[in-house]
């Protein structure tokens, strides 16, 4: 490979990174901070594409159009931890369920099919990025990251972010300063899952296509960055964490640039494409172990998932 | 003042294993009074604490205090009121916040969600407050809570309360420690036991407080009651420490 499509692959390699570090950042508020296994991921990331998608063909502007994906995101989370609290459902199968449920609303949003194309609409990225080259489209979702790891630095040095992290280590304390744990896991769950939405409404704008399979692997990829950013960054507070999140992130799509590189030139006959799963299950077990074998000093998390 | 009528509580009813724990109960605590429950395992001074904090219903029977009945009210409803202190530590703080982060929030616990925690508002007051102690703890303000020792967390958590208790609307709120002794060493015991009758008496805390020990049990408690048989068998006022009446007690708890 020349040195042209080597820095083409790198380019492509931060800009998917950041695109996905949406998805890891939300899974890790609730794996993480409520300590809540929330398997929603797969749902609230098609919802929140499918509202936008929607909401640009009804001819709202792209903006509006991403926030309306990002709130149908926290309905989806919303509603699994209804299931929790008051249906009696285990926190795994809540999301699970939701996620089946949202699968055949997300194929009638899309008018029956299992994906869909813009016709002749702007996406936010034809308006800011006509030209659509691959570094403006990198620095435009550089700019949204870092507002994003921004917003959760202040957020999780308020009232309401300390009550998230509360909830996920003693939600007793939570009782003793007045406040319903029931209250905050809903909160927290539509936090976690408006930032899937957000990450999903955003992707299809930029994909310019909304396709239910789009999800397909989605969690497992993200539970993979979220472990390796955990491996590289030991996080002392919320924003080096989520920092560690997004570099976790590009590195695991680094690895899976990788098996399908060497998939498409001289080792086809040594990998294929299919391996990207066996990479990521690798990926997921790996900074497990090592994890294990040295006690962290600071713990930013009790979470046992 | 604060009140218990006719509390009763019957697990498992109308089941083989049904269990009268507490039958028709009647309690009332003065303002300022520091009130220790003695009995056996399986005597019913858990349930009977957690129906005060909310975390069980009981069958029939109210909870008062000074007039408002609590009785109906969830747990957390109930923070304003009553303060519960566990025997497992974990319940009690939050392991990952520093020692610091947890005065802040509980300092805080009257202001709106968005409001920013600033800790540093908070550090002067909180190390003035652990230094009063002369146990060392104020080097310890920027630690997380998992790294203390049992007796520290404990400590802690009874200041917390007591800040809590003294910063509320509501000054009479009751203090509930259910066997807070029990997972320390004896040298914690006795330092932990020491200051909450310390605070107890600074802050006029109305206080109810389980344990097994008679010895602590007569030493600190300005009443002592014996909970037996699912009702109060033995109520006296032990002004000073005297201690002398309750030798006898091992034979009435057993």
């Amino acid at each position: 490979m020349d040195l042209n499509g080597l820095a083409n692959l790198v380019e492509t390699v931060v800009l998917v990174g950041l695109l996905y570090s949406f998805f890891t950042v939300g899974l890790s508020v609730s794996f993480r901070v409520l300590n809540y296994p929330d398997l929603t991921l797969e749902g609230s990331v098609i919802l929140g594409g499918a509202i936008s998608f929607n909401a640009l063909q009804a001819g709202i502007d792209p903006t509006t159009a991403i926030l309306a994906g990002m709130l149908s995101g926290g309905l989806a989370g919303l509603f699994t931890a209804v299931q929790y609290l008051y249906l009696k459902v285990s926190k795994l199968l809540s999301g699970i369920i939701t996620t089946a449920i949202v699968y055949s609303i997300n194929i009638r949003l899309l008018g029956g099919r299992a994906n869909a194309r813009f016709e002749d609409i702007d996406s936010l990225f034809d308006l800011v990025n006509p030209l659509h080259s691959q570094i403006r489209d990198i620095l435009i979702f550089s700019v949204m990251i870092v507002a994003l790891i921004s917003f959760f630095a202040l957020f999780f040095n308020t009232k309401m972010g300390y009550m998230l992290r509360i909830l996920g280590d003693n939600p007793s304390f939570l009782v003793a300063l007045g406040n319903n744990p029931k209250h905050v896991t809903l909160i927290g769950l539509a936090v976690a899952n408006s930032v899937l939405g957000l990450g999903g409404a955003i992707m299809v704008q930029y994909k310019s296509t909304c396709d239910v399979n789009m999800s397909f692997g989605l969690l497992t990829g993200a539970l993979a960055a979220m472990v390796i950013g955990e491996s590289f960054v030991s996080a002392k507070n919320m924003w080096q964490y989520m920092i560690g999140s997004v570099f976790g992130t590009i590195a695991y799509n680094f690895a899976v640039a990788l098996v399908l590189f060497s998939w498409s030139s001289n080792y086809e006959k040594l990998v294929m494409a299919s391996d990207v799963r066996l990479l990521t299950g690798i990926l997921l077990i790996l900074p497990t172990l090592l994890k294990r074998a040295k006690v962290g000093k600071y713990l930013l998390f009790r979470s046992d998932w | 003042m604060f009140r218990l009528e006719s509390i009763s509580k019957t697990f498992s009813p109308g089941t083989p294993r049904q269990l009268t724990v507490l039958d028709n109960v009647n309690l009332e605590i003065e303002k300022g009074e520091f009130v220790i429950l003695l009995g056996s395992n399986g005597a019913g001074k858990s349930t009977l604490l957690r129906i005060i904090s909310g975390d069980i219903k009981p069958d029939s029977g109210r909870v008062l205090l000074n007039g408002v009945e609590l009785t109906g009210l969830s747990p957390h409803e109930r923070a304003d009121y009553i303060y519960l202190i566990n025997q497992l530590r974990e319940k009690n703080l939050v392991s990952i916040l520093t020692v610091l982060e947890a005065f802040a929030l509980a300092m805080s616990r009257n202001k709106s969600f968005i409001h920013l925690i600033n800790r540093r508002d908070w550090e002067k007051h909180v190390k003035t407050l652990l230094a009063s102690l002369k146990q060392g703890l104020e080097n310890h303000v920027n630690d997380q809570i998992w790294s203390l020792s049992g007796g520290e967390h404990q400590i802690i958590t009874i200041l917390i309360a007591a800040e809590m208790i003294r910063n509320s609307d509501r000054a009479d709120s009751i203090l509930l420690l259910d066997e807070h002794l029990a997972h320390l060493d004896p040298n914690s015991s006795k330092t932990v036991m020491a200051l909450t009758s310390e605070l107890v008496k600074q802050y006029a805390l109305t206080t109810l407080m389980v344990t097994h020990h008679i010895q602590v049990a007569s030493q600190y408690g300005d009443r002592v009651l014996v909970l037996k048989d699912g009702a109060i068998k033995y109520d006296v006022k032990n002004k000073n420490g005297e201690g002398k009446p309750l030798q006898h007690l091992s034979d009435i708890i057993s």
